[in-house]
Formats: C-alpha cells, sequence, structure tokens
C-alpha cells in the first residue's frame, strides 16, 4: 500500500452499537481529505482507529502502509493528530506546551527548539509563546491545539473538527496553516461538519452518514452525483398526505418529503415554481419557498436525507 | 439555588460508584478502627520468653506468677534472645540467670535480666510493669518484711539505644502515612487530570506507547514523593530529635522503595475509579486501610490477633519494620533486605496490575 491513508472494511463497534460499519477508503500523499458528516456520523470514530487511539472491531487500516494495529508503533512515527477537544496543559506556557509534545513524538533534541518555533510560527502564536496557556482566548488554544499536532513534523496530520467554536479570525488562521501544510507535501485528514470548510479546503471529500461513506470524490465529482441543476425547497403549513403530482412536474428529477418540508431536485426551478401555481390548493399552503444551486450541501441532503447542522 | 441544589444532588447520583465509594469508604475506615482498638475478645496475651538457668525455686516462683498475667513460652537464652532480636516477635525475654535461688535464700541481692526490643516501647514496659507486680506478689509470699532482694537488669538486643522517646515510634510512621496520602492522591489525581485536560489520547497515540507514558508520569511521581518522604524525616531529625538510625543509605533506600510501592498503589486506585469524583473517596479508603494495618497509627502489638495475621498483606507493615529496625533498631543495610524485597515486590506486582487496569479502562483495546 503506498497512499498515505487506506482502510478496508473498517468497522468498529461499541456495545454492540455499531459506529463505523465498513469504511474503505485511500488518501494520496500531499492532500487534504476531508470526512464531511453530522454529529454521530462515525467520523471521530474513523479518525481514532486510523491515529491508533482505539483499534477496530474488523477491518484493515494502514498508515504509509503501516498497519494500524500489528505495526502500531511505527505507524505512531508517522502520524500526528489534533483532537477535537484542546489537548493542553493550562499551566504551561504556548512554547512549554509545543517542546513537551515535541519531546513526546522523538524530535532530536537539536531539532526541537527550531520546529517549537516553526509550530509558533505556523499557527501564528509567536508573540504570546511564553504566556501561559490559561490565559489564551478559546480560538488561540483551538491553534496551539493545532500547533502540537505540527510540532513533530508529521506525514499525516489528522485534525479532528479543528474549527469547532472557533472565532472567524482564529479559523482563518487555521485554514492558511492548513493549507501551508498541504504545500508542504504533508498529508491532512480533516473531519468536519461544516460543508464551506469542505469545499473550500479539501481536495477530496468522503460524505460520511450514520458510519459509512455514502459518497467520496472531489467537490466536482460529488456535484456530478446529482442530475438536477438546483433545489426547491417547500416548507408546507402541515405534513402533505401525497406528493405523487409533483413528481409529474416538468423537471423533476426526484422528490424528499420529511414532514411538512419537501425538496424537489430539478434540473431547473423556474418550470417547477411555475407549475407549483397550477397545482395549488390540493395541499396544505406553502409557508416558505427556497430555491438553491446544487451544492455540496444539497448533494448531502440528496444522499442522507438529513441536513448538516452546527 | 434549588435549581443548583437539584442539578448538584443529579450528578452525584449519577455516578453511582462514586456515591458508593463515598459511603463505603467512612464505613470501611471506622469499622477497621473499631475492630483494631475496641476489639478485646480478641486481644491474645502477651507473648513472654523465658529462660531459666537458676532452676531453682525462686525462677520456679516467678515463672508460675508471670504465667497468670502472660504467655511464658520456657527457652533457652539463646532462642530467646533470636525471639526478640531476629524475629522482633516478643518485645522482650525474662532470664533467671543460674544462681539467682541460691543467692536469694542466702540473702544476697540476685539479678533478673530483662533483654528488650526497644523498638517495641509499649511490651517492654508492659513486661517491666508485669515485672515489678510479681516481684512484689513474690516477696508477699516469701517475707514481706524482707528487703528488696531481686534487681532487674536490662539490656537491649537490638542496638545501642535503651530506650526510645515518643517521638522515635510515632514520626516514621507518621512520615510514612502523610507520604501515603500525598503520593496515592497525587498519582491518581494525575492521571485523572489528564483526562480532564483532554491531553491524555494524545499521549496515548505518542509513538513511545503507553507504558512508557505511564512510568513517565509515575516517575515525577515517585520523585516528589521520595522528596517529601527525605524531607519529613529531616524535619523530624532537626526539630524533633528523632534518631535516623546509623545508616543513612539504608535509609534512602526505604524511603525509595516505600514510594514506590506507594506510586504503584495510586496507579491501582487510578486504573479503577471511573471519574475524579470515584477517585477521592477510594483514595482516601485505601490509605486510611494500608496505614490502619500496617501499623502507622499504632504500634501492632495493640492490634487484635487477625489485624496482625493479614498486616503482612499490606506494603506498609513492611515499610514499618524497615523503618522501625533502622530508627528504633540502629540496624543497617542488611537488616531491611527482606522488608525492602517485599516492599520491591509489592510495588512491582501492583505497578503490573495497574498498568493492566489504566490499559483496560483508556487504551485501545
Amino acid at each position: 500500500m503506498s497512499a498515505a491513508v487506506a482502510t478496508k472494511e473498517l468497522r468498529r463497534s461499541y456495545d454492540g452499537r455499531e459506529a463505523v460499519r465498513g469504511i474503505t477508503l485511500e488518501v494520496s500523499e500531499g492532500e487534504i481529505f476531508g470526512l464531511l458528516g453530522p454529529n454521530g456520523a462515525g467520523k471521530t470514530t474513523t479518525l481514532s482507529m486510523i491515529s491508533t487511539r482505539i483499534w477496530p472491531t474488523s477491518g484493515d487500516a494502514w498508515v504509509f502502509g503501516k498497519h494500524v494495529v500489528r505495526d502500531v508503533h511505527a505507524a505512531r512515527r508517522l502520524l500526528n493528530v489534533a483532537p477535537q477537544e484542546e489537548a493542553l496543559y493550562p499551566s504551561l506556557t504556548g512554547y512549554e506546551n509545543l517542546h513537551f509534545f515535541a519531546r513526546l513524538y522523538g524530535v532530536p533534541r537539536a531539532e526541537r527548539h527550531a520546529r517549537v518555533e516553526a509550530a509558533l510560527e505556523a499557527v501564528e502564536l509567536s508573540a504570546r509563546q511564553n504566556d501561559s496557556v490559561s490565559t489564551y482566548s478559546g480560538g488561540m488554544r483551538r491553534r496551539l491545539n493545532l500547533g502540537c499536532a505540527l510540532v513533530s513534523s508529521p506525514r499525516l496530520v489528522l485534525l479532528d473538527e479543528p474549527t469547532v467554536g472557533v472565532d472567524p479570525q482564529s479559523r482563518v488562521h487555521i485554514f492558511d496553516a492548513v493549507r501551508r501544510l498541504r504545500e508542504q507535501g504533508v498529508t491532512i485528514l480533516y473531519t468536519t461538519h461544516y460543508l464551506a470548510e469542505a469545499e473550500n479546503l479539501c481536495d477530496r471529500i468522503a460524505i460520511m452518514d450514520e458510519g459509512r461513506i455514502v459518497a467520496l470524490g472531489t467537490l466536482p465529482e460529488l456535484l456530478a452525483l446529482s442530475s438536477a441543476g438546483e433545489m426547491v425547497e417547500l416548507r408546507f403549513a402541515q405534513a402533505p398526505a401525497d406528493t405523487t403530482p409533483l413528481q409529474a412536474l416538468e423537471g423533476v428529477e426526484k422528490i424528499e418529503k420529511s414532514g411538512a418540508l419537501v425538496r424537489i431536485f430539478a434540473s431547473h426551478a423556474e418550470p417547477v415554481l411555475a407549475e407549483l401555481c397550477g397545482v395549488r390548493g390540493i395541499w396544505p399552503p406553502i409557508v416558505q419557498i427556497r430555491v438553491t444551486p446544487i451544492s455540496l450541501e444539497t448533494i448531502f441532503i440528496e444522499l442522507t436525507g438529513k441536513e448538516l447542522r452546527d | 439555588m434549588i435549581a443548583v441544589f437539584l442539578k448538584d444532588l443529579r450528578l452525584i447520583l449519577r455516578d453511582r460508584w462514586a456515591l458508593l465509594a463515598a459511603m463505603l469508604a467512612p464505613i470501611v475506615i471506622i469499622s477497621l478502627i473499631a475492630g483494631a482498638l475496641f476489639d478485646s475478645n480478641d486481644r491474645s496475651r502477651l507473648l513472654l520468653p523465658v529462660a531459666d538457668e537458676d532452676l531453682g525455686p525462686v525462677a520456679t516462683a516467678f515463672r508460675k506468677l508471670l504465667a497468670e498475667h502472660a504467655d511464658v513460652q520456657m527457652m533457652s537464652r539463646a532462642e530467646a534472645e533470636h525471639l526478640v532480636r531476629d524475629e522482633n516477635r516478643a518485645p522482650a525475654a525474662i532470664v533467671f540467670p543460674e544462681g539467682l535461688s541460691r543467692a536469694y535464700l542466702r540473702g544476697e541481692q540476685g539479678r533478673i535480666e530483662l533483654l528488650t526490643d526497644p523498638a517495641q516501647a509499649n511490651g517492654v514496659q508492659a513486661i517491666k510493669v508485669l515485672l515489678l507486680l510479681v516481684d512484689q506478689e513474690a516477696q508477699a509470699l516469701a517475707d514481706p518484711l524482707s528487703e528488696d532482694l531481686i534487681v532487674v537488669e536490662k539490656k537491649s538486643l537490638t542496638g545501642s539505644r535503651g530506650t526510645v522517646t515518643s517521638f522515635d515510634e510515632n514520626v516514621p510512621g507518621f512520615t510514612i502515612l502523610f507520604v501515603l496520602l500525598a503520593v496515592v492522591f497525587g498519582t491518581s489525581m494525575a492521571l485523572h487530570d489528564e483526562r480532564g485536560w483532554g491531553t491524555l489520547p494524545r499521549l496515548l497515540v505518542a509513538p513511545a506507547g503507553f507504558t512508557w507514558m505511564l512510568l513517565g508520569k509515575l516517575g515525577a511521581r515517585f520523585v516528589l514523593g521520595f522528596a517529601q518522604m527525605i524531607v519529613l524525616l529531616l524535619w523530624g531529625y532537626f526539630f524533633f530529635r528523632v534518631s535516623l538510625g546509623s545508616s543513612p543509605s539504608a535509609l534512602v533506600v526505604v524511603s525509595a522503595a516505600v514510594v514506590f510501592a506507594s506510586v504503584a498503589l495510586g496507579l491501582v486506585v487510578a486504573g479503577i475509579a471511573g471519574t475524579r469524583e470515584q477517585t477521592q473517596p477510594l483514595s482516601l479508603a485505601v490509605v486510611m486501610l494500608f496505614s490502619a494495618i500496617g501499623g502507622l497509627w499504632w504500634p501492632p502489638e495493640v492490634t487484635p490477633e487477625w489485624m496482625r495475621s493479614i498486616a503482612p498483606a499490606v506494603y506498609t507493615s513492611w515499610a514499618m519494620q524497615a523503618m522501625n529496625d533502622l530508627v528504633l533498631r540502629d540496624r543497617g543495610l542488611d537488616a531491611i533486605t527482606w522488608p525492602v524485597s517485599m516492599l520491591l515486590l509489592y510495588g512491582l506486582v501492583t505497578l503490573v496490575i495497574g498498568v493492566r487496569l489504566f490499559r483496560a479502562r483508556h487504551s485501545a483495546r
């Protein structure tokens, strides 16, 4: 296996409940690979198995060809992880935190200071390096959390929802740091439930839902999964009894109903909207209409029937 | 206020193990203390080795009177010395030397030898009182108007110290107790702190590996606990004139072994307790149990037989044995080989159990 990350039928159960249900994927070296999905989709569990934090119940995973269970120490030397929760020592300074993690991950003594300085620069915290972490803002702590994953110069960085709860300015800093890593040839596995992050940052995206990958590809490839061009979202005053007449409307590719919400995937929204006027009266009143061009969000909805929420 | 009260109550009730530990800890401790101090039914009689080299009527009369108050066991002088000096099973032995009766019957002063282990000060005191009592009874039987023809000659079998002070008796035990408190609480809490800070997952995937990470953490606690123990002993030496024995190197070895075993015990507590709330009562219960059974609060001879029989199961009893050998008996490295070996073995076994428990709770598997 020459891929940065490869998994084959990866599964993990907790107390009989399957959190990850047979994931197979390959991440190429140097790419930013996004795992996109709602909370509970199995993203963190997948990341944890790849990071060697937990063992798979079945299936296999490799990091640069090193098996995460059978060759765990070799795999660990190649990666670093920024967990979803901040993993920092609040009474140490930013510099001391980075220095500790550099040492923990085996950075040679001669290189340690330079690596710490580089990590501080990468997350733009050089000015506050000698301050105790307990005095940092939430965004600064998130950035330092990322810095701790970079300080060992790993070939693979696993970032678990690195921007959750982060202010816009820190979010931009984190994106910049991630992009710079890609320029340096570092492979990044990035979990998020923010569509915009996946769209703007990731080279390829795997959409996860209920422990499975429901789609995988580049953004254009994912968008091409839908034959529709636009999505018309109708919110009725109450759930309509029958949506069959909508299926007959011109250009309609697919219809999804969720309670009082009906989504129509069509090649063009305009004829659908025009014809909707003609069939009015046979359903409850429409209280809201939204037209959206096909995007990662609409693809996600089309594939999973769910919306991604923060 | 009611909302906070109800929320806190709910949080307390949610962690059932913490609640159970919090309820059980004081019950276990109180029961143990009550059992140790007030269980008069299980109190065995004082063991008193007696060597009768006189074989005359005076020694026989003394032996009979002593047997009414103590568990008198007849043996040779060498056996009696061995029992007191090497096995420390009796606080003192009495020797009736040859010619005691002859001298007494001639109206000359005779002597009884009291061979003591000053480290068992309470027991020695009890035997001295007993001898005084028996001497008075013997005089009353023989001739109430006679002069005091019997003198007791005391001789320490375990070092040069004839007597020990209350500080000498108590400071080593309380030093171990406070180190035990600090190390067990410190170690178990430090491991839960890693979880609280979120750093544990990052440590667990470090290339060094789980066991080395854990040993690194324990190493820091060991250094701190060792420094605490040495500082406490030096404090006792300079401010209370407590003897540190004649072998500083042996004291360092014992201190290191005690702290090692305590750190390992702290890891076991951290491995058993799932939450910080469970850690506190569990640590407290463990420290109290090990202190009471190990004889950190009171000398073993005042505890009931059942407690003395289970004492070797806790490492604190070995720690006290080693400290008493050094501080109260003025012994050196060779005398502490066995208790230190037991401390190290105990620490090693506990460490393996602790690592396994902690691994089962926190690692990947």
